[in-house]
């Protein structure tokens, strides 16, 4: 029973519930200070009660904590199992985890990887990878419990909108309420090295993956991570696909670089642009959101180019993400490079529902 | 009333103060019901009270801003996927007959090529499959070459069958081609005709053709991520070079194209495959060992020396000049994505509208399709090109 999961959510409400009949049935109970210290304990007990019911919710929102002892700041989230996906004879991903010691960055923490259907059959292929990065708070599980990633990525490559590529699932804070925003903070933690460095050192020593050209995914904060990270590490990551993005870290760096180096507005201005590509999605009315990705797209020139899309309705939230997820993912896939090597192509299902109909109108 | 707006939170925060006063009135009354009143007075208060500060934190983040967005229900799309056919797949499907499986190779005539200042009509070799699959779209490789490079059609289509699946556009050049030509016009018009994606081409060229490649490359930074520059002259006289059996088939099937010679372009020499180029860039020199880089006869990655800042990444890939061609043509489809079906459209709205779903009963492009190992491995090519009556006329 972890803390991110229903029976807990009904555990503390079921503790509020009784907490808030204690209040009232003992209110009278007792005299003198015997009666004060049992209004105490009932009123605190209530609070408490009522407070971590509503924590709990948030908690199944984000997966900021996803296991107890990340509570008391282990990061052994790695260890939490995955959620099963609908699998299929040879159309169902399979998901892995393994903690990255990350020797550059100091930071030592867990990482879950997506291997495409006939990863396992083949080992002399090199796939193309995308790193897809959470939001804040919150952790790699979000994708998975939320976001339904696993689902997605399964569909979309079985119905060949996707090639069959690697998906790296970083945890970007040492500890879960620190948001890092993916950069190098000073006298702090390095998580931007540990994202562009270690990470992908590790996944090229464990897994069968390409050597560079690598995407980034990444929602709110990650999104901000993945169009910053694009543009700061264009030899590591050729293209990035931010939902519902920002512009900027929102946070103190310690060295002011929050308002230089790591504002994406102020790199386009002021530094030379690389060639890569991006793809930014927001809902309209997320209005901070809405606003940077308008203003990156003004700001873009040659050689950046800068795909965008917009969602009427929806908000900040999974749903809205879950919306965006798969145009996002397929453009990825055709802005990488494909897998090189492969023996046999991956056999799609005969029942896969992934493929719409063919239409020849013109395509707009 | 708006799910972020001051009504609505003011009636929460309201309500709460409501609920706190009536659980404290109510505190003593009643006798039986008394313990049950204080018990729904404290859940009831305690209950708008978070639902208050959802409503601010709700009203600062915008996670929800409209009631639309707090009630959808997301996982299911609607999406209606369209991938319009190229203007020549009719055309290529009726000359290829009952050899769907096969690689067809013509001369293309575009409208307006003439005034692409090209030696001749480009020739385009199609991949394997590529008319068995109405619904993917391919990436595609710009060869340019003026001839100097030596290499005949028979090396071409020896190349070409060898490269991968993308579809494989050779244009001979002059000096009066120029980069724009490559980058927006041909480009543009090879959508037109052909079923290629919009983004992430690779450009092969020639030596002499180097500097015209990276001004292509310039131009249209995000078409053309990846350049191959193959160093060295094909000599007529190397065993290599002769064309396999099979490559003999395919020189006879396609249209021979009488290479120009013309004067090289000033610093065309591999040298000017260095200058510097934005990161993002990935640029290869093809060549004998000892040319390209005498410290590593193998692939490798380096900076170009004296370039400040982010640059290209440059790799180094060792061919003898028989060979160079077909070493870039498979680097430079290595750098593209594979044939894909067309895209899932974003979407527009949320929640999203529910549609009837279709699907389509047709092969992935990852997928294998029955019996295609052999199949895949021979690839010929069949005859085709400007002299072949029924291309359409532009």
């Amino acid at each position: 029973m972890s803390p991110d999961s229903l029976a807990t959510e009904l555990l503390a409400l079921a503790a509020t519930v009784g907490a808030a009949v204690v209040l009232g049935v003992f209110w009278g109970a007792g005299r003198g200070w015997p009666r004060v210290l049992v209004r105490s304990v009932a009123v605190g007990a209530s609070l408490a009660t009522a407070s971590a019911t509503g924590l709990i919710w948030v908690n199944r929102q984000v997966d900021t904590y996803p296991t107890w002892s990340s509570l008391f700041g282990s990061t052994d989230g790695a260890a939490n199992p995955i959620p099963a996906t609908p699998a299929g004879e040879g159309t169902a991903g399979q998901i892995v985890s393994f903690t990255v010691a990350g020797k550059t960055s100091g930071l030592t923490l867990p990482v879950y990887a997506y291997l495409p259907p006939g990863y396992a059959g083949e080992p002399a292929a090199r796939f193309p990878v995308i790193e897809a990065l959470h939001g804040y708070p919150g952790s790699p599980l979000q994708w998975f419990n939320k976001l339904a990633v696993a689902t997605v990525l399964n569909h979309e490559i079985s119905a060949g909108r996707m090639a069959p590529t690697v998906v790296v699932f970083p945890y970007q804070t040492p500890a879960p309420m620190l948001d890092t925003e993916c950069t190098n903070l000073v006298g702090g933690a390095q998580a931007e090295t540990f994202l562009t460095v270690d990470v992908p050192a590790a996944a090229r020593a464990r897994l069968h993956v390409r050597a560079a050209g690598w995407g980034l995914v990444g929602f709110s904060a990650g999104g901000y991570c993945a169009t910053d990270l694009a543009l700061r590490h264009p030899g590591e990551y050729t293209v990035a696909a931010s939902l519902s993005g920002y512009a900027e870290p929102g946070i103190r760096i310690g060295n002011g670089t929050e308002n230089t180096l790591y504002n994406d507005l102020w790199r386009l201005k002021h530094l030379p642009v690389p060639a890569v590509a991006l793809y930014l999605a927001c809902a309209r009315t997320d209005r901070v959101s809405l606003q940077d990705t308008l203003a990156l797209a003004r700001a873009a020139h040659g050689p950046l180019s800068v795909t965008t899309s917009y969602i009427n309705g929806g908000g900040h939230n999974a749903a809205t993400w879950q919306a965006m997820e798969a145009p996002a993912f397929d453009w990825l896939s055709t802005s990488l490079g494909r897998p090189i090597g492969l023996e046999i192509p991956v056999q799609p299902a005969s029942t896969s529902p992934a493929v719409p109909p063919l239409t020849v109108t013109p395509h707009t | 009333m708006s799910l972020t707006g001051t009504p609505l939170i003011t009636l929460a925060i309201l309500a709460t103060a409501a609920a706190l006063a009536a659980t404290i009135l109510i505190w003593t009354r009643g006798r039986r019901l008394r313990f049950l009143l204080r018990s729904l007075g404290v859940l009831l208060t305690e209950a708008l009270l978070l639902l208050s500060v959802g409503l601010v934190v709700n009203r600062s983040q915008q996670f929800y801003p409209t009631w639309a967005a707090l009630l959808q229900t997301a996982g299911t799309t609607g999406t209606t996927f369209a991938t319009k056919p190229g203007n020549l797949d009719r055309w290529l499907r009726t000359r290829a007959g009952t050899h769907l499986d096969q690689s067809v190779a013509f001369t293309w005539q575009p409208s307006g090529w003439t005034g692409w200042h090209l030696a001749e009509a480009p020739t385009i070799v199609t991949p394997t499959g590529y008319l068995q699959h109405p619904g993917w779209l391919y990436p595609a490789l710009l060869v340019i070459d003026d001839g100097a490079g030596g290499w005949t059609p028979t090396i071409e289509a020896a190349a070409a069958r060898d490269a991968g699946a993308a579809v494989i556009v050779f244009a001979r050049t002059t000096s009066a081609t120029t980069a724009n030509t490559l980058a927006t016009t041909l480009p543009t018009a090879l959508a037109r005709d052909l079923r290629v994606t919009g983004r992430r081409w690779a450009v092969v060229a020639g030596a002499s053709d180097a500097g015209l490649a990276q001004q292509t490359v310039a131009a249209a930074p995000g078409l053309y991520p990846a350049i191959a520059l193959v160093q060295g002259t094909v000599s007529q006289d190397t065993p290599n070079a002769k064309p396999t059996t099979h490559a003999s088939a395919a020189l006879g099937s396609v249209t021979v194209v009488t290479a120009r010679q013309r004067p090289r372009r000033p610093g065309g020499a591999a040298a000017a495959a260095l200058q510097p180029m934005p990161a993002g860039i990935t640029l290869a020199i093809v060549g004998a060992p000892a040319a390209v880089h005498p410290a590593a006869p193998g692939a490798s990655t380096v900076t170009p020396a004296g370039y400040r800042g982010p640059a290209a990444a440059s790799v180094y890939l060792a061919a003898e000049p028989a060979n160079g061609l077909q070493t870039a043509l498979v680097w430079a489809c290595q750098q593209t994505p594979p044939p894909l079906a067309a895209s899932t459209p974003a979407a527009t709205y949320v929640p999203i509208q529910h549609r009837s779903q279709h699907h389509l009963r047709h092969r992935t492009p990852t997928g294998r399709p029955p019996g295609s190992a052999l199949a895949g491995l021979l690839r010929a090519i069949i005859p085709g090109g400007s002299h072949v009556p029924g291309q359409p006329g532009h």
